[in-house]
């Protein structure tokens, strides 16, 4: 398969270089890692989806979140930057693969031109969305940051094949920065073509994080259940706020989503997270809402989470969340048999 | 230089306090740049934005390179605290969101004072800080922090 080539070209051209290299390359070239530990049970027989690609969480439990990625940059020159990511899950069954790949080039000091495989900026974390380490929950909240299930925005995890110019201006304390992106997105089962959208931030001393995003794309070549996509514009307006001050944490976002004509994937879905740290302890409460409206399905999750930072670098999570799919089945495979499900989870986040 | 056994045993022991106590063990911190560097003085403001990574370039043009202390270090702890105002556990969930965000890199980690004046002394656009008490003509203190 061509991306396993493409990593193998990547390991032999990082690792296998003469000893007599070795002091140049560790000057040139940077690795990082994370890894993820989950495991997640709930108290229904129906699996509850919304974590994985395949399979999802039921009563005799699941470690599809697990997963373990390298983070590999080099400096080509004074402007220019490769930045690359790879990535294998446990849910994908292991195996690893180039989850986004690119260049950077200094244009000016504030602006950067960036070209290739690059991750999907909507969403505030969804550029280190698989980063346990880097936020409060176990995984991220699944209304906003789903798989491939046709709920929530379908801020998709997969990078994007084409570029960007991002602009990073700051003033003060304040730190801005605008991402306009394009390019296009295949899925496993759709393609989204001319893909377009920006990403405003605006961010006081790493205190109070703001965001706007719009972004669109047109749906082909989609098969199975997804095939009445063909043909229509996905769009996603989001607006998030992020908040680390006096150990007070708040992470919310709030996204509007539309599929051209199709009615039944119009959804509003929004959470909030509230958390207080003390020391190396988060105790924080969740709670996220999807919903299409009257008579159509509506689902909101309600979480309980501790996060203690064991030892540097580490993070345990622990869990507790009550989904209620007061319409509909939800991110269920099927209808559950009681409209009150029940979850638990235990995660370990490690960065290198 | 010879130095006795004495010597040795005295520096020891100043080794082994200055690790005891931690950050009460050098007097200050001084930024440095390069000697023959156009940049006289910067703010802490400054010093943070290009240690962070969110300026990229010194006041004279040039590409800034920071280089910071060893993990875990008393002087980089402080530096932390007093110029970039984030504790060690603050920086290390900043820089894992710039990272594997691809958006960048921490500064080079350096072993010691020794090394980081070294490198400063070598690169026309490296910026690092070490121990006042460490300063000498190699180099140019452009920020002092008590």
């Amino acid at each position: 398969m061509k991306r396993e080539t493409l990593f193998a070209g990547i390991l032999t051209g990082t690792f296998l270089f003469s000893p007599v290299m070795a002091a140049e390359v560790t000057d040139r070239i940077s690795i990082n890692g994370f890894a993820n530990a989950v495991y997640q049970q709930t108290d229904e027989a129906v699996a509850l989806h919304g974590e994985s690609r395949e399979g999802g969480v039921d009563n005799r439990g699941s470690f599809a979140g697990t997963s373990v990625g390298i983070n590999i940059n080099a400096n080509i020159n004074d402007r220019v930057r490769f930045y690359s990511q790879l990535f294998a899950a446990r849910s994908e069954g292991f195996v690893m693969h180039i989850d986004w790949a690119f260049m950077n080039i200094d244009l000016a000091d504030e602006l950067g031109l960036r070209a290739g495989r690059i991750k999907f900026p909507v969403g505030l974390v969804n550029e280190y969305v698989d980063v346990g380490y880097a936020y409060p929950w176990i995984r991220p909240p699944r209304v906003v940051y789903s798989y491939l299930v046709p709920n929530g925005p379908q801020v998709t995890r997969e990078g994007y094949n084409g570029a960007s110019l991002l602009w990073a201006p700051s003033a003060g304390d304040w730190n801005f920065s605008a991402d306009f992106f394009g390019g296009d997105i295949n899925l496993e089962s759709a393609d989204v073509r001319k893909m377009r959208g920006v990403v405003l931030r605006a961010n006081w001393d790493d205190k109070v994080l703001l965001q706007a995003n719009r972004y669109e794309g047109d749906m082909e070549n989609a098969t199975g259940g997804m095939v009445a996509m063909n043909g229509e514009k996905h769009s996603v307006s989001l607006v998030g706020v992020k908040v680390d001050w006096n150990n007070v944490i708040v992470y919310s976002e709030y996204a509007n989503v539309t599929m051209g004509s199709l009615v039944n994937m119009k959804a509003k879905t929004w959470y909030a997270t509230l958390g207080y740290r003390i020391g190396s302890w988060l105790p924080f409460v969740n709670y996220e809402s999807f919903d299409q409206g009257e008579g159509a399905q509506r689902q909101t999750f309600s979480t309980l989470g501790l996060r203690y930072d064991i030892w540097r670098a580490t993070a345990l999570k622990f869990e507790l969340t009550q989904v209620d799919t007061r319409n509909g089945i939800g991110m269920f495979e099927s209808p559950p048999g009681s409209n009150k499900t029940n979850q638990f989870g235990i995660g370990l986040s490690i960065v290198f | 230089m010879k130095i006795t056994s004495q010597c040795k045993s005295l520096l020891f022991t100043g080794l082994l306090l200055a690790s005891l106590f931690g950050t009460s063990a050098h007097a200050g911190i001084a930024v440095i740049v390069h000697p023959g560097s156009g940049v006289d003085s910067l703010s802490v403001s400054d010093v943070k934005k290009l240690f962070l990574g969110k300026r990229k370039k010194l006041p004279d043009g040039k590409k800034a390179i920071p280089v910071d202390q060893a993990e875990g270090s008393a002087i980089r702890a402080d530096f932390g605290k007093k110029v970039l105002g984030k504790s060690a556990d603050q920086l290390k969930a900043y820089w894992t969101k710039i990272i594997f965000s691809g958006k960048g890199s921490p500064p080079r980690e350096l072993a010691d004072d020794g090394a980081v004046k070294a490198y400063v002394a070598d690169n026309p656009g490296a910026i690092g800080y070490i121990d006042s008490g460490s300063l000498d003509s190699s180099v140019k203190a452009v920020l002092k922090v008590e």
